[in-house]
This record gives structure tokens, C-alpha cells and sequence, in this order.
């Protein structure tokens, strides 16, 4: 970092000033209200981590129950209970939600970001998250616990034979895939468009590309199984038949929307993982990563393929042979891609001088683990082989292999290394040193003798054991090390909780390391940085920076500066050059009460009271609106609009500020979600016997009405997004055009609402008759509640256009809408499409 | 004769599960060389220390310096892995094939329908009037076609020594050929979780000779015996109370009706079948050849005296969540319930 020009510029005034600007709130305001990443992120790992201990604690009841053969310690119940919990608590309260919170934390500060994009929403994920994991735990108070297993197979998860502790879990799961999808929109706005002056693409850290991929896989896989678990929550409440043979249903889509979702899952774990050992081997070894277009380049295709696997899950459901081998080459494939990465560590290693800190042993402990989890999965995605190995305790073995190996290994090597960072306080070498140990021979002595176990015969999910299977002396040794395994992650979580207070002060930069993050103050401020650092290299810090005067520039304008509004610079989406200033969130207590709202729409369904539900509905709202109204409210007038350095508009329409990314994400979001419904009604189609089996929906001219309305939203908030002014202007401009558009807009959606209502109440579907009807009845809610978020953000565009006459602002909300309006037309499209089109055209 | 406490896939006992075990072995190798291959070179790379006198500090070029480091990676990373992987995935669809045409079973002579219940197996022979549960019995020698399908929750039918799993699903048939080349008992169980007694939903296959098997389907074609058609007069002794194989004596056979009296007019009836009498109920096992099988409760005890009373009056203590309900009975009826029970050979 250059700081040529502190003398004149910032003032000490403008440092207080900015200061002032970026205050953290203090005391109970600060718990309830504070947005910024950094505690945003360290309550999810806090979090998580809590959730990791209980799920370890369940797992060690577990292990106890099969040290010996047909023992009585817990009851098949408990133990049903206890392995359901503990898939997923690990699944999706601990590795996804840690992951998310070391990403919110790290990316923003390895960026060169002063915070994530939309840090409201990014809290509101948070909140969505810890009342899903409350959710999720109060079924132990209210004594139903989920016991149908982290997949939740239909028919035992269908109405018939799961009773309402099936309902916690979904709702739980639906939250945390709701926080996750969030996340994942963050993450993607923030690397596309929040790098520092001139850290082009290929500049970016791993770390960076492989959370981009992440968070692409995430919009392309969580949202199928939201949508699945609403289906499923619809069979459950509502008599529809999605998973019902008798009407229609198919059980086995169930398994395809849960692997849609469950294999990316997998490399939604691993990557990241895999992405901190990118960061943590180059800098303990000296070198730069060996062959990062390589690296990155596996990234890529791994997230690609990752999306094409799912089958292999499903090897043994009776699928013809021509598929099976299709999913063999295809889950084999995708090993070549991790051979990539595990040769660019090896090289990397071999390349530079390797010091055996804390974080370089978690390292070689993933790659030694990993390897041999990556070679059983070879193993396991050969569909003959797989066929002996499926549910037995061979595969456990092996995705524990792939999972603790490929990605706790990797996160225990992180929080090592980034504690520092986090703290100030460098960790104990010594007793990091003994924890490594421990882990690494308890993880192996628990997991290794369990490939022998279930080539034995011991099939998974079983609570007990008769002493004639023979595995009575491996199950003691799993069971031993499991408590070795304890030990060793109870001693990392002392170590790092006794540095808090009595580890050696760090420094900004401890291990000498690469990455941007280590420019910042440990821990870092809470703008990150006062000067935003310019990039000409993969490795900023190992190099001299650029000379580059327009980057500087970008830099100077921004040095504690703006002082009347938080903001960070936005810049060009591949190269990274100047771009705009893009305005940053101050603490809000809005995305607590929207997200408890949410929880509170699963607490009153769940105990049955239309009362709570509508309440709670109401609290959503009101609170969005005080969110928008906020949000405006506090965008600035005035001085706060003038752009900063007076060369970097606040905001700017198109791909220059992150709204247009958010909306366009969104967007896609719903598309991905009716194009689930569209594809189970497709593949239920294509399984029944009979399809439909009485008459299509068949409101031709009312569906075409749907389309021609929601074209024309599309198309005014287009008109007006084009109108206006582009900087803060004198006086109020386009009045005219932004109310046309609005109200056309507006006008055009709620009659796409009136007659998506119309079709569903003059068509004679019933959706507990058949699961075509229930699909189209689906598809048609789907639609409406599309239309609603339209009819939302272009509220938002009229709150904005009547605060903000005379900025850019009303463009910019106009756009977004048109963005959203574009997305829901698609919905539109496609729900026409697999209503009326397909079964007509198919019959 | 195979051993029947031979729980695992080794050894293999029939062609498929011979094909799936030399790729097994295929993999093991390759798998274990590889993982050596790589541990090892990590070992070195962080061992060696000829680098020790390097600087502090490496430049970087922007773009990455397109040199040695590279090349491996993208041979030794890329390509080498590809080639292995091209090699064991020929070997993989080879396998499917081989296992795929031994389950070609269109032309099996034998078939068999499995059907899976929480948390047992009703097993039909469709040609032959057949029903029985928990113990499948076939030819040695010969393809047998499994079809299985599930009336509750997905199931999963796996015999580690004869073959890979297949899912047992609502709605759909799925099939499965199983072929022995030993005579034996081969030990089988549910793999895919179905609920509360998962655990102890298990089976048998035993496998005959082809005379032995004949002589089993005709015996298990037969309705039950029933007391009234056995020759009083016999001349068994009176104290053997398990019953012989030529019929029960003039005092146990008295038993035997009074028990099946005890049967005909107690819920059993409801849920069990006797082929031959007016017990026909489909809930649960068929009991017309009881006394024949091995285990009771899905391979939770085995089939004597004292776990028949047990299963009998305490069945959800033994297998809690099983769907049989607990009968109360004083010992007299009880013994005679047994006594009846056992002699359904």
C-alpha cells in the first residue's frame, strides 16, 4: 500500500469524520442491530461451531451404543433420532453456515471490500440461519425428533409414516436453505463487482474463485431442494400427491431433487475447503501457488460437473444399465479435476521451503485423508462396485474421509492461520500441534477400520449388531477413536479460546503472508481499510504494487473517504478498474425482525394457528417496508450523493452497482425454483402410467393474459429506468415517466396476480386428486408469489423515486424491477409450458 | 456347504458377485498405489530441505510464470489421473456388462417375489402357490429372478455373497438375479434405512440341489397340517414336545388342536395366514410353514420354544415398532399355542 498523499489528504478531521461513519453500535444494539461482515461472519462460525460440538456429542452416543455388539445403551428410537440429527446438523447447521461465515468474514477484507454488499440482507440470512438451528432443536424439547434420516426418503418422510417431527425438520431445513441461498447471492456480488482497483480475474485468490463457484452451485442446487422440501411439506399438509404412487406421485423424485441438491452439496463442503488450503499452502511454504490457471480451471469444471452427478446416489434404485454407465464415467470424471489441485499443493510444497506450522500440518493431514476419501470415491461411483459398497459402512467411512479430511482438516488449517487475523492473537504452536495429532490419529483410528466394517456386511443406520457379523473388535477400535477425535477438536477449540487472552500479539501480518486481508489491522477495523489497497499481482503483498495512476486515483478518492455515507468501490467486473462508489449498510434492526417474522410463518404452521401465521405475515411485511424505508432514508441526500472524489458516482444504473446483480440473481433464483416444480411434473409425466389423468388446466386465453401483463410490467419499468437523471441533479426530473411506469408496472402485475387467481379458481383441478393437479396448482402459487415480489421491488421503486427525486436512485430501483419483472415473466413461461404445453403436446 | 455366518461380500459365492469382486480388487490395487504414489511425494516435498537457502520472499509474475511447475501439474495432475481413470471406468462398464447379462433374467427358470414390509420379507413363488417370509430358498446352479417391490417405505434387498443391493420402491418393480453355485444358507438383510427396526429387518437365502430344492416347494405347497387329519395311534412318544417329523403322538396332538383352537379364535387370525384354514390374514407373515423357517421376527430370534413365547407375548419388547401387538395368554394357552405353531413344518 502506497500512502504518498497522508500528509494533505485525509485531514485528521476527515479520519474522525469517517470514523464517525463506520461506528459499530454499541452494547445490546450492537447484538441486535450491526450488519458489518466481520460480525455477521464470526456469528456464524460462533454458531456453527456450537452446532459442530453438539453434533460431535451426538455422534459419540452413537458410537457408544455399537462399541459392542447388540447393546442396550440407547433405544433404536434414540439412535434413529440421534443419526438423523447428526447428519444433519453437521450438513446444514455446521459445514455450509461455517463456510458462508468464513466467507463473509474473509472475502470483503481478501478483496479489498470495506464490507459485503447488501449487509442487511446478509444479516437477515444470519438470522434465518440460527432460527432454523432453533427450529431444527426444539424438536428435542418438544420431544419429536426428526428420525427419517438426513435424506428423508419418501415414503418414510411422507405423510403416511413420519409424524410431525418430519414437519420441524422441513421447516428447520427451509430456513437454512433460504440463509443459504442468500449467502450465496452475496457471495457472488461481492467478488464480481467489490475487488480492489485493478485485481483483475486472474489476480483473484483461490480463495475467491472457488466461493464465485460455490455460490453458483448454490443458487443452482439449494434451490431445488427448498422447493423439494416444500413439495414434500405440500404432500405432508395439503393432500397434493408429488410423492404418492397411488395419484400419480413417484417417490423416487424425491431422491432426484434431494441429490440435485445433495451431490453439488458435497463440493459445496470440499471446494471451499480445498480453496483454504490454496491460501494456507503457498504462504507457509514460501512459494506461490504452482499452476493457479490449473487450480482455478478445476474449480470451474468440478462446480460445473459437480451439478451432473446426483445419480450416483442412486445407483441402486433399479435404473437401466445405459444410465448407470453414464454416471460411472461421469462421477470418475470429476476426480481428474481434484488430481489437479492435490499435484498443485504437491508442487507448490515441493517448490517452496514448507515450515510445519499449525495450519501447514492441518494441510498434509488433508491432503494425506483426503486422497484416500477421493480414491474410495472412485471406488464407490463404479455402479457394480457400488452396488455392494451403497449404505453400508464402507461408505461411511468414505465420506467421512471426504468430509472431515477435505473439509474440516482444511477449516481447523484456516481458523490457524486466519485466527490471527480474527483476534490479534496468535495461537499456541505447541498445543495446535498436539490437537493436530490427536485429530489426525483419532479421525483415522475411528474412520479406517469402517471400510472393513461395511465390506464385512454392516450396513449404515443400523443401531445394533449381532457378535456373528464379526465386526464386534473394529466397531470397539471406531469407537475409541472417536473419543480421540473428541479430544483432539475439544483441545483445538482450548487453544484457540486460551489465545484470546493470553496468545502472542500478531501484528497486521504474522506469517508473512500474500493476500490482501493481511494489509488490514488484526483484527481489522470496521471499514477494513481507511485506504483501499490497489492490486497489480496474484500475490499483492509479495510484490510491489502498481504503478498504475487511475488505480491510485481510485484509491486517493477513497482514502477515509466518503465521510457522510459508507461506501466502497465498485469496480469492472473482469479487469477490476475504477468504477463507481457503491453504498454500504449501517446497523438496522429490520433483518432481525423480518427473519423472525419468517420464523415465527413456520412456528404458527407448525402448531397449526392460522392466527400466528397471519400475524407474522404481517410482521414480514410491516418490516420489509420499514426496511425499504430505511434503506432510502438512509442512501442520503445531498452531499451524500455527490460523487465520490468527484469522479465515482454513488451508484450508477446497469452492471455498475451491486443492485443490478442482486436483482438479476433473484431472478434467477425463481427461475430455478418454477423450473424445479416444472422438471418433477416432467419427470412424474414421464413415470405414470397416465398423464394427466383428467383434464389439463386449460385456461388458454387467461394464461396468455398473465403473459401479456406481466410483458407489459417488464416493459414500463424498463421505459422508466431509462429516464431521469444519472447524477445527483439540481431539481426533481422525469416526474412523469417514473409514475407512468410505476403505476403501469404496478397496474400490469396485479392484473397478472387477477389472473393467475382466475385460472386457479375456474379451473377444476384438485390438488389432492392427482399429482398433475397438484403440480399445476403448485406452479400457478409459484406464480403468484413471483408476481408479489414484482409487485414488491416496484413499491420499493416508488418509495425510491418519492425520496430521491433528484438522484439516479429511481432508475436504478426502476431497473432492478424490470430485472425482477423479466424473471417472473420467464416463471410465467415455463409454468404455461408445463400446465398446458407439455402434456398436450406429449399426449 | 458356505458358512452361513459368512456375512460379508468375500468370498463370493455366484457370478455376480465373483465379477463385482475381481473389479473390487482392480480397484484396491490401483487405489492403494495411487494413495502411496501421492502421500509419498508429499512426504518428500515437505522433507527434503536442499531449498532451505532460498529467499524469504518469491516474485511474482503477474500471470503466473509458465514454467516446469505447470507441465506437472498438468501431466501429473490431469493427464496421468485421466489415463487411470479411462482404465477403471472400461473396467467398471465392463463389469455392469458381465453383471448386467447375468441379470438378463428374462429366461430365469425360477422366480421369486419379494416384497418388502416394515420390517420383514413376504416371499411368494408364483408358479408354485408358495408364500412364506424371511427365507428365501433356491436352486443351486441356477438364475433366480427376484422381483421386488415394496407396500409400504423403500426397502433395500441385499445377499453380500451373491450380489449387489437392489432398492425395493412403492410403485415400481425392480429385479434381481441371485445365483448360488453351493448348496448353503446365505445371510441377507434390508440396506436402505425403512424406519424404527431397519436393524433387524434381515433374511436368508438357502440354496439347494435341484432334487432338495423340488422336495422343499412341494412340502411348502402343501396346507398346513391340520390335527384332525393326523393318524391317532401313532406311535411316537408322548414326551417329545417340539414335535417329530412324523407328526406329534395322541397327547401333544390333543395340544396341537387345542392350540390351533387358540389361533382360530385369537387375533392372530386377523393378520396371519394358515394355507387350509380359515386364518387369512395378509398384515402379516404367512405361518402355513412356520415351524420350517429359522428365525422369527425378521431374523430377531431364533425359531424355538422359548423365543416363540416370548415373540408371542411380548412381541414389542423384542422388536419394539414391530406391527404385531403383544397377546395375553396364561401358560396353558400358551404352550398349546406353541405346541400348534411348531407343528406347522
Amino acid at each position: 500500500m502506497t500512502t504518498t498523499d497522508q500528509e494533505t489528504r485525509p485531514t485528521a478531521e476527515d479520519r474522525s469524520r469517517f470514523e464517525e461513519v463506520w461506528a459499530r453500535p454499541r452494547g445490546w444494539r450492537r447484538a441486535l442491530t450491526s450488519v458489518q461482515h466481520k460480525s455477521v461472519g464470526t456469528r456464524y462460525m460462533v454458531t456453527a461451531a456450537v452446532f459442530f460440538f453438539v453434533g460431535g456429542i451426538q455422534a459419540l452416543f452413537m458410537r457408544v451404543q455399537l462399541a459392542q455388539p447388540e447393546q442396550q445403551v440407547l433405544s433404536a428410537q434414540t439412535y434413529n433420532e440421534l443419526f438423523t440429527m447428526h447428519g444433519t446438523t453437521m450438513m446444514f447447521l455446521f459445514a455450509v453456515p461455517f463456510l458462508e461465515g468464513l466467507a463473509a468474514y474473509l472475502l470483503p477484507l481478501m478483496l479489498g471490500a470495506r464490507d459485503m454488499p447488501f449487509a442487511r440482507y446478509n444479516t437477515f440470512n444470519y438470522w434465518c440461519y440460527l432460527f432454523a438451528g432453533i427450529i431444527l432443536y426444539s424438536s428435542f424439547l418438544v420431544g419429536m425428533v426428526p428420525d427419517a434420516g438426513w435424506f428423508a426418503y419418501v415414503p418414510l418422510s411422507g405423510p403416511e409414516f413420519a409424524d410431525k417431527a418430519m414437519d420441524i425438520w422441513l421447516f428447520g431445513l427451509a430456513l437454512a436453505e433460504l440463509a443459504a441461498i442468500g449467502a450465496a447471492i452475496e457471495m457472488i456480488v461481492v467478488v464480481l463487482g467489490m475487488r480492489a482497483p485493478g485485481m483483475s480475474l486472474d489476480r483473484m485468490p483461490i480463495f475467491a474463485w472457488t466461493m464465485l463457484c460455490v455460490a453458483a452451485m448454490i443458487i443452482l442446487a439449494f434451490v431445488p431442494l427448498l422447493v423439494g422440501s416444500m413439495l414434500l411439506e405440500l404432500d405432508r399438509n395439503a393432500g397434493t400427491a408429488f410423492f404418492d404412487v397411488e395419484r400419480g406421485g413417484d417417490p423416487l423424485l424425491w431422491q432426484h431433487l434431494f441429490w440435485i441438491f445433495g451431490h453439488p452439496e458435497v463440493y459445496v463442503m470440499f471446494l471451499p475447503g480445498a480453496a483454504i488450503i490454496s491460501q494456507v499452502v503457498p504462504v507457509h511454504s514460501r512459494h506461490r501457488l504452482v499452476g493457479y490457471p490449473f487450480v482455478v480451471a478445476a474449480v470451474v469444471v468440478t462446480a460445473i460437473m459437480s451439478l451432473g452427478l446426483w445419480v450416483h446416489h442412486m445407483y441402486t434404485t433399479g435404473l437401466p444399465p445405459v444410465t448407470l454407465s453414464f454416471f460411472t464415467a461421469a462421477s470418475m470424471s470429476i476426480s481428474v479435476a481434484s488430481g489437479v489441485q492435490v499435484v498443485a499443493w504437491i508442487t507448490t510444497l515441493w517448490s517452496g521451503r514448507p515450515r510445519l506450522t499449525v495450519p501447514m500440518l492441518f494441510s498434509l493431514g488433508f491432503l494425506f485423508t483426503f486422497v484416500a476419501g477421493g480414491i474410495t470415491g472412485v471406488m464407490v461411483a463404479s455402479a457394480p462396485f457400488d452396488a455392494q459398497a451403497h449404505d453400508s459402512y464402507f461408505v461411511v467411512a468414505h465420506f467421512h474421509y471426504v468430509l472431515i479430511g477435505g473439509m474440516l482438516f482444511p477449516v481447523m488449517a484456516g481458523l490457524f492461520h486466519w485466527w490471527p487475523k480474527f483476534t490479534g492473537r496468535i495461537p499456541s504452536a505447541r498445543l495446535g500441534t498436539v490437537s493436530f495429532w490427536l485429530t489426525f490419529a483419532g479421525f483415522h483410528l475411528t474412520f479406517f477400520p469402517m471400510h472393513l466394517t461395511g465390506l464385512w456386511g454392516m450396513p449404515r443406520r443400523v443401531f445394533t449388531y449381532d457378535a456373528t457379523l464379526g465386526v464386534g473388535l473394529l466397531n470397539l477400535l471406531s469407537t475409541v477413536g472417536a473419543f480421540v477425535l473428541a479430544a483432539g477438536f475439544v483441545l483445538a477449540a482450548t487453544t484457540l479460546l486460551v489465545a484470546l487472552r493470553r496468545g502472542e500479539r500478531s501484528g497486521p501480518n504474522p506469517w508473512g503472508a500474500d493476500s490482501l486481508e493481511w494489509a488490514a489491522d488484526s483484527p481489522p477495523s470496521s471499514p477494513n481499510f481507511g485506504r483501499i489497497p490497489v492490486v497489480g499481482s496474484r500475490a499483492p503483498l509479495w510484490n510491489p504494487p502498481p504503478q498504475d495512476p487511475e488505480l491510485d486515483g481510485m484509491a486517493a478518492a477513497f482514502d477515509h473517504a466518503p465521510q457522510n455515507v459508507r461506501a466502497t468501490p465498485f469496480t469492472t467486473v473482469l479487469a477490476a478498474r475504477p468504477g463507481t462508489a457503491a453504498v454500504q449498510a449501517r446497523p438496522s434492526l429490520w433483518p432481525l425482525v423480518t427473519a423472525g417474522g419468517l420464523a415465527l410463518v413456520a412456528v404458527g404452521l407448525l402448531v397449526g394457528s392460522v392466527w400466528v401465521v397471519a400475524a407474522s405475515v404481517l410482521v414480514i411485511v410491516a418490516g420489509f417496508v420499514a426496511w425499504e424505508l430505511q434503506n432510502e432514508r438512509e442512501l442520503g441526500a445531498g452531499e451524500a450523493r455527490e460523487p465520490v472524489g468527484g469522479r465515482y458516482p454513488v451508484e450508477a444504473p446497469g452492471p455498475r452497482s451491486p443492485g443490478w446483480w442482486g436483482a438479476t440473481a433473484a431472478a434467477v433464483v425463481l427461475v430455478v425454483a418454477v423450473a424445479t416444480v416444472a422438471f418433477s411434473l416432467l419427470f412424474l409425466e414421464v413415470n405414470a402410467p397416465v398423464w394427466p389423468a383428467g383434464e389439463t388446466l386449460g385456461r388458454p386465453w387467461l394464461s396468455a393474459g398473465t403473459g401479456v401483463a406481466l410483458a407489459l410490467a417488464v416493459a414500463a419499468a424498463w421505459w422508466g429506468s431509462r429516464h431521469g437523471p444519472l447524477d445527483h441533479a439540481a431539481a426533481s426530473e422525469a416526474r412523469g415517466v417514473h409514475l407512468a411506469a410505476t403505476a403501469t408496472a404496478g397496474l400490469a402485475g396485479t392484473a397478472a396476480l387477477a389472473l393467475t387467481v382466475a385460472q386457479w379458481v375456474t379451473s377444476d383441478l384438485d390438488p389432492t386428486a392427482h399429482a398433475y393437479d397438484s403440480g399445476v396448482l403448485t406452479l400457478l402459487g409459484t406464480q403468484a408469489l413471483a408476481i408479489v415480489l414484482g409487485l414488491g421491488i416496484t413499491g420499493c421503486a416508488v418509495v425510491a423515486r418519492l425520496t430521491h427525486a433528484r438522484d439516479v436512485r429511481p432508475r436504478i430501483m426502476l431497473q432492478n424491477s424490470a430485472m425482477l419483472w423479466t424473471g417472473v415473466l420467464v416463471v410465467w413461461a415455463i409454468a404455461w409450458a408445463a400446465t398446458d404445453l407439455v402434456p398436450v403436446a406429449v399426449v | 456347504m458356505i458358512d452361513a455366518r459368512i456375512r460379508s461380500m468375500f468370498p463370493p459365492a455366484g457370478d455376480v458377485a465373483d465379477r463385482v469382486d475381481s473389479h473390487w480388487q482392480l480397484l484396491l490395487v490401483v487405489g492403494s498405489v495411487v494413495w502411496l504414489v501421492v502421500v509419498t511425494a508429499m512426504l518428500v516435498a515437505v522433507l527434503r530441505r536442499r531449498r532451505a537457502e532460498r529467499e524469504e520472499r518469491d516474485d511474482d509474475v503477474p500471470g503466473d510464470e509458465p514454467g516446469r511447475g505447470h507441465l506437472v501439474v498438468a501431466f501429473l495432475g490431469g493427464v496421468a489421473p485421466a489415463l487411470i481413470i479411462l482404465g477403471i471406468m472400461a473396467d467398471s462398464v465392463l463389469t455392469l456388462r458381465d453383471t448386467g447379462a447375468a441379470t438378463d433374467a428374462s429366461r430365469a427358470p425360477v422366480v421369486v417375489e419379494v416384497d418388502g414390509r416394515q420390517f420383514w420379507w413376504e416371499v411368494r413363488y408364483p408358479d408354485h402357490d408358495v408364500e412364506t417370509a424371511n427365507e428365501i430358498h433356491i436352486p443351486t446352479g441356477q438364475d433366480v429372478r427376484i422381483e421386488l417391490t415394496s407396500d409400504d417405505v423403500i426397502h433395500s434387498f441385499w445377499v453380500p455373497q451373491l450380489a449387489g443391493k437392489v432398492d425395493l420402491v412403492p410403485g415400481r418393480t425392480n429385479v434381481l438375479t441371485l445365483h448360488a453355485d453351493e448348496p448353503g444358507t446365505y445371510w441377507g438383510r434390508c440396506a436402505e434405512y425403512c424406519g424404527l427396526q431397519h436393524a433387524w429387518m434381515r433374511f436368508v437365502v438357502v440354496a439347494h440341489d435341484a432334487p432338495e430344492y423340488a422336495g422343499w416347494l412341494e412340502a411348502q405347497a402343501r396346507p398346513a397340517r391340520s390335527p384332525d387329519r393326523v393318524d391317532d395311534g401313532d406311535d411316537q412318544p408322548g414326551g417329545d414336545e417340539t414335535g417329530g417329523d412324523d407328526g406329534p403322538g395322541a397327547g401333544p396332538d390333543t395340544e396341537v388342536a387345542a392350540g390351533r383352537e387358540i389361533f382360530m379364535s385369537s387375533s392372530c387370525v386377523y393378520c396371519h395366514t394358515i394355507a387350509g384354514t380359515e386364518a387369512r390374514g395378509t398384515l402379516g407373515p404367512d405361518l402355513t410353514h412356520l415351524a420350517s423357517r429359522q428365525a422369527i421376527g425378521a431374523g430377531v430370534l431364533p425359531n424355538d420354544r422359548e423365543s416363540l413365547a416370548r415373540w408371542i407375548t411380548e412381541p414389542q419388547d423384542v422388536k419394539p415398532g414391530n406391527a404385531m401387538p403383544g397377546t395375553e395368554l396364561d401358560d396353558d394357552e400358551l404352550d398349546a399355542l406353541i405346541t400348534y405353531l411348531e407343528s406347522l413344518e
